[in-house]
């Protein structure tokens, strides 16, 4: 069980009623960040035409892939984050969610 | 719009072993929200279907083969259009919102590599309750009256 000072670091980064779709792009993002394919499916669907947060991506892209690419703890990266004028809350709401059939297959399967 | 055709008891279980038998390596998932409760029920024979259709699972998993395998059944995937219903990803905080407690009162399965843990359904519905919707409450009803529960809080 998480002791009262994690949760109440945890609340501080996502707020006291967080969204757990916001959460869970964030995590499992950045965990499948750290698979090449995986990495390169992320980024083609979310640059391709059909996406329609594709311009939305690519105008915080680099701020985006910065996250992801972070092996930071959460609050270490919020505090990054803050000091850039933003918070892991926000930008991890700009990471864009997969869906429709456009994903792109796994060329390994 | 999201397919919502997740409603018979077995479909779950066969997604699971399906996904089980996919993996080159052990994984494992925790299942919460009206999945669940369909795995709970098929697990005890029931097929009653759920009272209203639900339009996902909600898996919360540490291994990153199944959170994978997870990211190609996402809304409007493949996987929907075969199955009418898709895969949430959701993240292990979302544990935090079922009683304390939960672990030791869970079922745990496996398919193949895969293990799998299920909550009590009485801590399944814990958090649903609190949520209030209408049809969290259908849902609650209906795992009374298939036998999920000894009684409702």
């Amino acid at each position: 069980m998480k002791i009262r000072a994690e949760l109440d670091a945890e609340t501080a980064i996502w707020g006291p009623y967080p969204s757990y779709d916001d959460i869970a792009r964030f995590e499992y993002g950045r965990r499948m960040w750290r698979r090449p394919a995986m990495r390169a499916r992320l980024l083609a669907h979310w640059s391709d035409a059909r996406h329609p947060h594709r311009e939305r991506f690519a105008e915080r892209r680099a701020q985006i892939e910065a996250v992801l690419a972070s092996d930071a703890p959460s609050a270490e990266l919020d505090a990054v984050l803050r000091e850039q004028g933003t918070t892991l809350r926000c930008t991890a709401r700009e990471i864009p969610p997969v869906f429709g059939s456009f994903f792109g297959s796994d060329p390994r399967r | 719009m999201p397919r919502r055709e997740l409603k018979d008891p077995h479909q779950v279980e066969a997604w699971l072993a399906e996904l089980g038998g996919q993996l080159t390596q052990p994984g494992r998932l925790v299942l919460i929200g009206s999945g669940a409760l369909l795995w709970h029920a098929a697990r005890r024979g029931i097929t009653e279907p759920l009272s209203e259709n639900s339009m996902d699972v909600d898996p919360v998993t540490d291994s990153d083969e199944v959170a994978e395998r997870c990211y190609d059944a996402m809304i409007g995937s493949e996987f929907e259009q075969r199955h009418g219903w898709h895969v949430n990803l959701m993240p292990a905080a979302v544990l935090r919102e079922l009683p304390a407690g939960w672990e030791a009162r869970a079922s745990v399965s496996t398919y193949a590599q895969l293990t799998v843990t299920v909550p009590s359904p009485v801590d399944l519905l814990a958090p649903k309750l609190r949520r209030n919707e209408p049809r969290d409450w259908a849902h609650a009803a209906w795992a009374r009256r298939v036998g999920l529960l000894s009684s409702i809080p």
